[in-house]
């Protein structure tokens, strides 16, 4: 579809309404349903039984919020790295990265208000995504070395090398955790929000989580160094042309995209559990990855599609009565396959046809 | 046998033990991406294959289907990643962190409701060797297992297919000059979903070692063995026997770390991060010169 007829169809209310994206939630919805069939549970009784243990009680809906929390940081994450151009599977790293810091220096913390303690363990956090994001973008930039090699690669020995301290040296006593966090490092739970959401893991972080698809967007929009990383997402030639630097871009784009990766381990160590261990966070970098692209770009969709996603967790354990927790992870799967992929494959054509366009062909 | 012998043919036996797996995955992701697909899918075929294997030999308690088994889950896992990625265009990496993500939930909870277990499954009837000295019961069982003699196999299969039969010649072509194949009047499309299930089935038979071998399907079993899979094809640039060089030497450290259990057991993850960080110097370009599939890059 060229610009000019998408430009004239989005004017109108048809045009506005993603009818793929529609098609596509109900062939999930179908396969779900077939899915339920197949493990020997009526599909009406497992949505039920779904809808009532996310959102049906206080605790359910903190849980949902609190499993959302992390996916709107690695969603972010991703959305940050694709509208530079890059593919950004390394969220999954980036975010255990972001624990271990967290983990690391706030069990370090003295005593005092954690206004002063807990953005000290959040900069942790961020500065070790941003390192790992970093040098991917660096690499990419520089020596044209994929990044979804290079991240996943750095998924990899992050996990190796967080399997071995959280068993080893960081280990404290008989449990396989890290040190505790004291309470200056330590954010409320929910129910300073909400007193219906007391016994569930959403915490404070949740706030920080609804700011920052917004923040990110608006320094896209308004900040030179944005408009750089549009720029390098839109067109790479075109940018080089007009002078700017593809490898300190990209070196800024994946670090920003790391750094909110790693954002995401406040979540787990400030807020809900106050220490790390093996085994936190673990998928919600590659689930941050199908919450990018289910919110095509919008900083509300990244909300909306981290809730869904978080809903699908927590879901899992509503519904293991009735059939496998993992029948939603494959649901989400398949939300990812039918309506991401489509998503990006759209972005990809758009892409090739204005490069074709601009070459003349 | 001295115990020097004994302790250098066990070593030996685990590092072609941990390659096999690695050697199927790896073969199966060479042909899939020479033909012009990113294929991070590998992890999900191991798991597709492991599961099948289990179950069918569970079912039928003959090793030979269950190997049939385990090739047909990893084609069919293959033909659902080809269908998104060619037919419909999808984007290969997030179709193929989808699949993963449908491996690993749809092979537990399968699982689940086949076994009753979330974990484990019923042991396997695998007969295994049990008398005489530790290092002949290794090189034993290692021989009597059919996944051995396949990865062997696979890569001897794949280096002949790419390089000398019509089919291989396509598949190579359509990774790197599409445009040239189309204007000869060949499908891309199709000479690239029919490598892409045929590296699914090798990757399938890879899984089946890893069930077969352990005698039972632990759920995630595969353990990221697909990513390291995918590190062997790029250390091999993308060349079969290469890449299978590199399986084996990721076997090998596997291997190593099994021998430096104790004392120097902290110094296993130096090991364990060593695939990683031998391949990021690849990538870069530290350790030679790494040219990817033209259509890769796409």
């Amino acid at each position: 579809m060229s610009e000019v007829s998408a430009r004239r169809e989005a004017g109108t209310l048809a045009g506005r309404v993603p009818w793929a994206t529609l098609a596509g939630l109900g062939l999930v919805v179908s396969a779900a349903n077939v899915l339920f069939w197949l493990a020997g549970a009526a599909p009406i009784s497992v949505w039920a039984s779904l809808a009532s243990g996310t959102v049906g009680s206080g605790y359910a809906l903190g849980q949902t919020l609190a499993k959302a929390t992390p996916l709107v940081c690695t969603g972010a994450s991703v959305a940050l790295a694709l509208r530079a151009g890059l593919v950004n599977i390394g969220a999954e790293g980036q975010l255990a990265i972001g624990v271990l810091a967290a983990a690391f220096v706030g069990a370090h913390m003295p005593a005092g208000p954690p206004s002063i303690f807990v953005p000290v363990a959040a900069l942790a956090a961020a500065g070790a995504g941003a390192a790992l994001g970093g040098l991917a973008g660096f690499l990419r930039g520089r020596f044209g070395a994929h990044e979804v090699i290079t991240t996943l690669m750095l998924n990899g020995l992050v996990a190796v090398s967080t399997t071995y301290l959280y068993g080893g040296p960081l280990r404290v006593g008989v449990q396989v955790h890290t040190a505790p966090l004291p309470t200056s490092a330590r954010v409320p739970r929910g129910e300073f929000l909400l007193e219906s959401l007391r016994g569930s893991s959403v915490n404070a972080a949740l706030l920080l989580a609804l700011v920052l698809p917004f923040l990110v967007d608006r320094w896209l929009l308004r900040t030179g160094a944005g408009a750089r990383v549009r720029a390098l997402g839109s067109n790479v030639e075109a940018a080089r042309a007009l002078g700017v630097s593809v490898t300190r871009t990209s070196t800024l784009a994946m670090a920003l995209a790391g750094a909110l990766g790693g954002l995401g381990g406040i979540h787990y160590v400030c807020g809900a559990k106050g220490y790390a261990e093996e085994g936190l966070g673990s998928g919600v970098g590659f689930a941050g990855l199908a919450v990018a692209v289910l919110a095509r770009g919008r900083p509300m969709g990244l909300l909306v599609a981290a809730v869904l996603l978080g809903a699908l967790g927590q879901g899992g354990l509503a519904v293991n009565a009735l059939v496998p927790a993992d029948v939603l992870l494959v649901v989400q799967a398949a939300l990812l396959l039918l309506v991401g992929a489509e998503a990006l494959r759209q972005r990809d054509a758009n892409a090739r046809e204005r490069l074709a366009a601009s070459e003349g062909t | 046998m001295s115990t020097a012998l004994e302790s250098g043919a066990v070593f030996l036996v685990q590092t072609v033990g941990a390659a096999v797996p690695l050697a199927l995955a790896t073969s199966g992701g060479v042909l899939s991406e020479r033909a012009g697909v990113a294929t991070i899918a590998l992890e999900g075929y191991l798991l597709a294959g492991a599961f099948g294997a289990a179950t069918c030999a569970l079912a039928t308690h003959s090793m030979l289907l269950a190997l049939v088994a385990s090739a047909c889950a990893g084609a069919l896992c293959a033909g659902l990643f080809a269908f998104t990625t060619v037919t419909l265009r999808a984007n290969a990496i997030v179709a193929g962190v989808a699949l993963n993500m449908l491996c690993a939930g749809g092979t537990r909870a399968a699982l689940k409701v086949l076994y009753d277990s979330a974990s484990n499954s019923p042991p396997l009837p695998v007969s295994a060797a049990r008398d005489g000295s530790v290092a002949s019961v290794a090189v034993r069982s290692l021989a009597s297992m059919p996944t051995t003699w396949c990865a062997i196999a696979a890569v001897l299969f794949v280096s002949v297919l790419l390089s000398r039969t019509v089919f291989g010649l396509r598949a190579t072509a359509a990774g790197e000059h599409p445009e040239a194949l189309r204007a000869q009047g060949v499908s891309v499309e199709r000479v690239r979903v029919g490598a892409l299930v045929l590296g699914g089935a090798l990757a399938g038979l890879g899984g089946a070692h890893l069930s077969l071998a352990q005698h039972e399907f632990v759920a995630y079993m595969s353990n990221g063995r697909g990513f390291l899979a995918l590190a062997a094809v790029i250390l091999g640039r993308w060349r079969p026997v290469p890449a299978a060089g590199a399986a084996l030497f990721v076997g090998a450290l596997s291997a190593l770390q099994a021998v430096l259990a104790g004392p120097a057991g902290k110094y296993a993850v130096l090991l364990q991060a060593l695939p990683f960080v031998v391949t990021l110097a690849a990538v870069v370009g530290l350790v030679g010169r790494t040219r990817p599939p033209a259509a890769l890059s796409q």
